[in-house]
C-alpha cells in the first residue's frame, strides 16, 4: 500500500512537476560528470582535460534524459500532449475540412445541448428551496380555480378552509403542511411614498395567497427582512406581504430599504416584510407572483365573497414538509384516514349511506412537490421528448458525415499514415492518434455548439413557457454537452481510426499512395454512412411532413363555430361593478358595440372555444335521465350572453336563443347543443325540459355541435346558460364576442374605445380574434411541426453534403474511366448515369431502411397526429421525393465535372 | 569477451539491487562499485544506469533522497526499499536458476 502511494506520488510528480523532475535529472548527471572529473584530476590530469574526458564518455545527455522520462512513464501524456499539437497542425493545414467538420458537429452538438437544457430547466431542475426532494403536494392535478358546492368526488385537488386546518391539525408525518390559493390572483398595484401618498400610476400584477407558514414548509429564506411567519395570517394581524426578487427590482429599483414600504393591493395597503431570493418563484413553476400575501386578506386580494369560513368553498392546494426519513406513501394513507376521518365526524350522527359512500370514495393522491407544481411540465413532455430524439438524429447524421469526410481524408493521407507506420508506430498509438484528431473537432464543435446553445435556448424556453423559468449552462447540461462530445467522437472518430490502424504500409508505399486498391476500399468503408445519413434524414423528413400534415388538418378542419371574431375580454372589476350591476352594464357595451359600423352582431360569454377555460359542474341532473348508481353526472356549461348563436355561427337546431329579457327575475333558461339532446333525448324533443347544475334551468333552445377545448375529443353535451342570470362572481368574468363584416382584427381599437367610452375604469385585457385563440391552442402542435421541419431540413442539408463529398472523392477517383469511356464514345446521358447510378442506388437502400424506420419512429407521434396515421402513405412518399430529389441534385453537381473531363488530359494523368 | 555493455537483459537491474542492498549510495558510486567488484568486466554505462534508477525508483522498490557529500556537492542517493529487498531476492532466485540452467546446457553439450 505504502509502496503504491509512492509510485503514485512519484508518478503524478512527474506528471504535473515536469520541470523539476527535469532539473533534478540534469543536477543527478551533473553530480556524476563532477565525481567524474574528480576521478580523473586524483589521477593526475588537467581539470580542462579531465572535464573533456567526462563529458565524452558521458555521452549524449538528452538521451539519458529522454530514457529517464521514459522510464518514468509520462510518456502517455507526453504522447497525448504531442497528439494534440499534431493535430490541431494537421487540421490547420486544411482549414476547409475542418471548418465544415466543427460546424457540422457544433450543429449536432448545439442542437442537442439547446433541447436538452430546455428539458433540464422544465422538466428536471428542482426547486430552489432546502431539501425539494422532501416537499409533497396533495394533489397530482396542476390545474388552477375553485370548486364550490357539495363534497368533491374522488381524488381531491382544492381543500377548503376547514379540511386544511383538520389536515394541518391531525397526525401526519408532516413536519408542516402549508396552503396556498389554487392559483393567483389579479392584483391592482399602486405604491405608496414613503408619506403614504400614493404613487400616480398602478400596474395589474399577480399576488398569491399563502398560508403564514408557506415560506417555512417551502424551505426558502428571504434574502432581504424576512418572510412571512404565522401570526401574519391571523383575523386582525397587520397587513404584511413578501415582495418577490423581480418586482423588488421592477418596482423599487431593488432599493435595500424596501423593507417597510407600502404598496396598495386593490384596496388594503400592505406593508412589505420582505424579499425572496432571485431563484425562488413559488411553488408553480413558470407563474411567479409579484407578492405573497397571508390567506386571511383573501376577500380583499380576490375581491370576492370570502372563502376563508365557508365548508363549501374548496380554494386551496397543500403542500407538505415530510419530516426525514418518512415517506409519500406512508403520508398519502395517513392523509388519507385523517380527511375521512374529519368528514364522517363533520357529517355527524345524520349521516345517510350515500354521504358515507361518497366519503368512502374521496381520496388524495400524493405527488412530489420537489420539482413544484408545472402544467408545461406536463404538456412540455410528449414534445420535448420527441424534439430530443430528433436532435439525436441530428446528431447521428452529423456524426456520419464527419466520419464520412474523415474516411475520405484519409485517402490523402495515406502515405502519411503509411510513413508513420513503416517509422514504426504501432497500430494502437495511430488508432489513438486519429482520435484524438476527432476528440479535438468534437470539443471545438461542442464549444461552438454550447454557445450556440446558449444563445437558442432562452427562444427556445420561451415556446413552452411565458413565464420565467431560465435555461442555464449548469451542470448538468455541460455534462451532458461533454458526453454528447465523448460519444460522438467514438462515432465518428472510431472507423476512420481503425482504417488507419488497418493500413498496410508496405502496399501503399510501393504504389506512391496512389493505389486504386486502397482507395477503393476507403470508398467501400463510406458507403454504409452516406446510406445512414439518407436513412435517417428520411425519417425526420417523414416525421416532419406528419406534423405538417396534422398541422394542416387541424387548422383546416370545421369546428363548428366561425372563427374570424373578434373576442374582447374585459374585467369591469375595477369600475366597481359587482355581479348585480354587472347586468346593466353588459346592455352598455352591447349596444355600444352593436352601434359600430360594420358590427353584424354582438354577444359575450364568459369564455371561447380554444381560450383553455372549461367549467363544469357535477352532480347535474336531467330530466328524465336517470344515472346509473355511482354516476356524478358532469355537465360543462358557460354562461353567455343574447345572440350567441347568430354571433358564433352555430345555427339554431331548435327552440329559442338566449336573450336580454332572460335576467335576473325571470324563468331560468338554457340552451344546449345537438350532442346533449342525442345523449339525453334520443328520440324526444329537449326543448321544455328541465335540468339542474347548481339551480334548475328550463331548456328552451338546441344549438349545432361546436368543439371548445381539443380537436381531438369527441363533442360532449354542452350547456349555455344567460350570463345575465348568473348570480355568483362569475358573472364578472366576461368577454365580448363581435362578428363584424370585413376582417375582424381590424376592429380591435373600435370595440377598446367604445367598451372604455362606457365606463374609463373598465379594464379591456385583451383583443384578439377567435381565429387567433384557436391557432394559438395548437402551439404544441405548431411548435412540434415547426422543430420537425427545421430538424428534417438540417438533416437534409447535411446528408447533401456528406453525399456531395462521396460523389466528388468517386468522380475524382474514376477521372481515367471516365476519360476512357469518353474517348470510346460515352454520350454525356451515359457518363452522368454512370455517377448517378450509384446515388440511385443508395437512395434505393437508405429509403428502404430509412422507411422502415419512420414506420417504428411515427409510432412516438401517433398521439399528436390528427386526422391522418402514422403510416399515412401522402407523407411518406413527399418525404421520400424531397429526398430524392435532394439526392439526385447533390450528385448532379459533381457528375456534372465528369462531363467536363478531356479525355487527353485524364489519359495523360496516368 | 564482447563489448562490456552487454548485459543480459534484466541483470543491469539484479546487479542495482544487490549493489544496493550493501549501502545506500549515488549514481556514481553504483557503476564504480559494479565495474570494481566484477573485475572491471561489467562497465554500466550512464545511458543504462540512469534510466534503470529511475525505472526502479517508479516501482517503489528504491527510494531517492538528496545529500551533501563530504567535498560539499548534492548527490542522490538511492537506498533499497523492503519491498526492493523482496524483488532482489527474487531476482537473485531467477538469476541462479538461469545461470544454473544456462551451465547445465553449455557443459553437457
Amino acid at each position: 500500500m505504502q509502496r503504491w502511494l509512492d509510485r503514485m506520488r512519484l508518478r503524478l510528480r512527474s506528471l504535473f512537476r515536469g520541470a523539476a523532475v527535469d532539473r533534478d535529472l540534469r543536477r543527478e548527471l551533473d553530480a556524476h560528470v563532477q565525481a567524474s572529473i574528480d576521478e580523473r584530476v586524483a589521477a593526475g590530469m588537467t581539470p580542462d582535460d579531465a572535464r573533456r574526458a567526462a563529458l565524452w564518455t558521458f555521452g549524449n545527455v538528452a538521451g539519458i534524459q529522454e530514457a529517464c522520462r521514459d522510464a518514468r512513464g509520462v510518456h502517455l501524456l507526453d504522447d497525448f500532449a504531442r497528439d494534440v499539437g499534431y493535430g490541431i497542425r494537421a487540421l490547420r493545414r486544411e482549414p476547409a475540412f475542418a471548418l465544415v467538420a466543427i460546424l457540422t458537429l457544433a450543429l449536432g452538438i448545439g442542437a442537442n445541448t439547446a433541447i436538452f437544457s430546455v428539458v433540464d430547466a422544465v422538466m428536471l431542475r428542482p426547486l430552489p428551496v432546502d431539501h425539494p426532494e422532501r416537499l409533497v403536494l396533495f394533489s397530482e392535478d396542476t390545474s388552477t380555480g375553485t370548486i364550490t358546492g357539495t363534497l368533491p368526488n374522488g381524488p381531491w385537488s382544492l381543500f377548503s378552509t376547514e379540511t386544511y386546518d383538520a389536515l394541518r391539525g391531525a397526525n401526519l408525518p408532516f413536519q408542516d403542511v402549508a396552503a396556498f390559493a389554487g392559483g393567483g390572483s389579479d392584483v391592482t398595484v399602486r405604491i405608496l411614498d414613503r408619506d403614504g401618498t400614493p404613487a400616480a400610476d398602478e400596474s395589474h400584477l399577480g399576488a398569491h395567497l399563502v398560508s403564514g407558514n408557506y415560506f417555512d414548509v417551502m424551505g426558502v429564506h428571504a434574502a432581504l427582512g424576512r418572510t412571512l411567519k404565522a401570526d401574519d395570517d391571523r383575523p386582525g394581524a397587520a397587513a404584511v406581504a413578501v415582495i418577490s426578487d423581480r418586482y423588488w427590482h421592477q418596482l423599487f429599483r431593488a432599493d435595500p430599504n424596501v423593507v417597510g414600504r407600502v404598496v396598495r393591493l386593490n384596496q388594503v395597503a400592505f406593508t412589505i416584510v420582505g424579499v425572496t431570493p432571485a431563484p425562488f418563484f413559488g411553488e408553480r413553476v413558470a407563474s411567479a407572483p409579484a407578492f405573497w400575501v397571508p390567506l386571511v386578506w383573501q376577500p380583499d386580494i380576490q375581491e370576492s365573497e370570502s372563502a376563508l369560513t365557508r365548508p363549501d368553498d374548496y380554494w386551496l392546494s397543500l403542500i407538505g414538509r415530510l419530516e426525514p426519513g418518512r415517506t409519500e406513501r406512508a403520508a398519502e394513507s395517513a392523509a388519507n384516514v385523517a380527511l375521512r376521518q374529519f368528514l364522517t365526524a363533520r357529517a355527524g350522527t345524520a349521516i345517510d349511506a350515500s354521504t358515507r359512500d361518497r366519503i368512502a370514495g374521496i381520496r388524495i393522491d400524493m405527488a412530489s412537490g420537489a420539482r413544484g407544481i408545472s402544467v408545461i411540465r406536463e404538456q412540455a413532455a410528449k414534445p420535448l421528448t420527441l424534439l430530443l430524439a430528433a436532435a439525436g438524429l441530428v446528431l447521428l447524421i452529423a456524426c456520419s458525415n464527419v466520419a464520412t469526410l474523415l474516411l475520405c481524408r484519409a485517402t490523402a493521407r495515406g502515405t502519411e499514415v503509411a510513413v508513420r507506420r513503416a517509422l514504426g508506430a504501432g497500430r494502437g498509438r495511430l488508432v489513438r492518434q486519429w482520435l484524438t484528431e476527432s476528440a479535438i473537432l468534437a470539443f471545438l464543435g461542442a464549444t461552438l455548439g454550447v454557445l450556440v446553445a446558449n444563445w437558442t435556448a432562452p427562444f427556445l424556453l420561451s415556446f413552452f413557457s411565458g413565464g420565467p423559468v431560465h435555461a442555464a449552462l449548469n451542470g448538468p447540461v455541460l455534462l451532458f454537452s461533454t458526453t454528447t462530445a465523448l460519444v460522438a467522437t467514438l462515432m465518428f472518430g472510431l472507423a476512420p481510426a481503425l482504417q488507419a490502424g488497418r493500413t498496410d504500409a508496405l502496399a501503399v508505399l510501393r504504389s506512391s499512395g496512389r493505389g486504386p486498391r486502397q482507395r477503393r476500399r476507403v470508398l467501400g468503408v463510406t458507403e454504409p454512412f452516406v446510406v445512414v445519413q439518407l436513412a435517417l434524414s428520411l425519417v425526420l423528413a417523414i416525421g416532419a411532413t406528419l406534423c405538417a400534415r396534422s398541422l394542416f388538418n387541424l387548422e383546416r378542419t370545421p369546428y363548428g363555430f366561425d372563427q374570424d371574431i373578434l373576442l374582447a375580454k374585459i374585467d369591469p372589476k375595477p369600475g366597481g361593478y359587482t355581479v348585480e350591476s354587472a347586468g346593466a352594464l353588459y346592455r352598455r357595451v352591447y349596444d355600444a358595440v352593436a352601434a359600430l359600423p360594420g358590427v353584424e352582431s354582438v354577444t359575450f360569454a364568459r369564455y371561447s372555444p380554444f381560450g383553455g377555460y372549461r367549467s363544469s359542474f357535477g352532480d347535474a341532473m336531467v330530466e328524465g335521465y336517470t344515472p346509473p348508481p355511482g354516476e356524478d353526472l358532469r355537465l360543462e356549461a358557460v354562461e353567455v350572453g343574447p345572440n350567441y348563436p347568430q354571433t358564433l355561427g352555430m345555427p339554431l337546431i331548435a327552440g329559442r336563443a338566449l336573450a336580454f329579457t332572460d335576467t335576473m327575475g325571470a324563468a331560468p333558461v338554457a340552451m344546449v347543443n345537438e350532442a346533449f339532446a342525442r345523449r339525453f333525448f334520443p328520440t324526444s324533443n329537449a326543448v321544455g325540459h328541465q335540468i339542474r347544475l347548481n339551480t334548475p334551468y328550463e331548456i328552451v333552445g338546441v344549438v349545432s355541435d361546436a368543439q371548445f377545448h381539443d380537436a381531438r375529443d369527441a363533442m360532449i353535451p354542452f350547456v349555455f346558460v344567460p350570463m345575465l342570470q348568473e348570480t355568483s362572481q362569475r358573472a364578472l368574468d366576461c368577454e365580448v364576442d363581435v362578428r363584424t363584416r370585413g376582417d375582424a382584427a381590424t376592429f380591435a381599437q373600435a370595440v377598446r374605445q367604445a367598451i372604455e367610452g362606457i365606463d374609463s375604469r373598465i379594464v379591456v385585457r385583451r383583443t384578439r380574434t377567435l381565429r387567433a385563440q384557436v391557432l394559438a391552442s395548437f402551439g404544441p402542435e405548431r411548435l412540434a411541426a415547426g422543430f420537425a421541419g427545421a430538424f428534417a431540413l438540417l438533416a437534409l442539408l447535411l446528408a447533401a453534403v456528406g453525399l456531395y463529398g462521396v460523389v466528388a472523392h468517386g468522380v475524382a477517383r474514376r477521372t481515367n474511366e471516365i476519360g476512357i469511356r469518353v474517348a470510346l464514345g460515352a454520350s454525356r446521358t451515359e457518363v452522368l448515369w454512370l455517377i448517378v447510378r450509384e446515388t440511385v442506388a443508395r437512395l434505393c437502400i437508405g429509403v428502404a431502411v430509412g422507411g422502415a424506420g419512420a414506420v417504428a419512429a411515427s409510432q412516438l407521434l401517433a398521439s399528436q397526429l390528427f386526422g391522418i396515421t402514422t403510416i399515412d402513405p401522402i407523407s411518406y412518399a413527399l418525404a421520400a421525393a424531397g429526398l430524392a430529389i435532394v439526392a439526385v441534385a447533390t450528385s448532379l453537381i459533381p457528375a456534372s465535372r465528369a462531363l467536363r473531363v478531356d479525355p487527353v488530359t485524364a489519359l495523360r494523368a496516368e | 569477451m564482447g563489448k562490456p555493455s552487454d548485459l543480459i537483459q534484466g541483470t543491469l537491474d539484479l546487479l542495482i539491487l544487490r549493489t544496493l542492498a550493501l549501502e545506500p549510495c549515488h549514481g556514481w558510486a553504483i557503476a564504480k562499485r559494479i565495474q570494481q567488484v566484477s573485475g572491471d568486466v561489467l562497465q554500466v554505462t550512464q545511458g543504462s544506469l540512469y534510466p534503470a534508477l529511475h525505472r526502479l525508483e517508479q516501482q517503489g522498490w528504491l527510494k531517492a533522497r538528496w545529500e551533501t557529500s563530504a567535498q560539499g556537492r548534492d548527490q542522490k542517493v538511492y537506498a533499497l526499499t523492503a519491498a526492493g529487498r523482496k524483488q532482489m531476492a527474487r531476482e537473485l532466485e531467477s538469476w541462479e536458476r538461469l545461470s544454473a540452467a544456462i551451465g547445465l546446457v553449455v557443459r553437457e553439450a
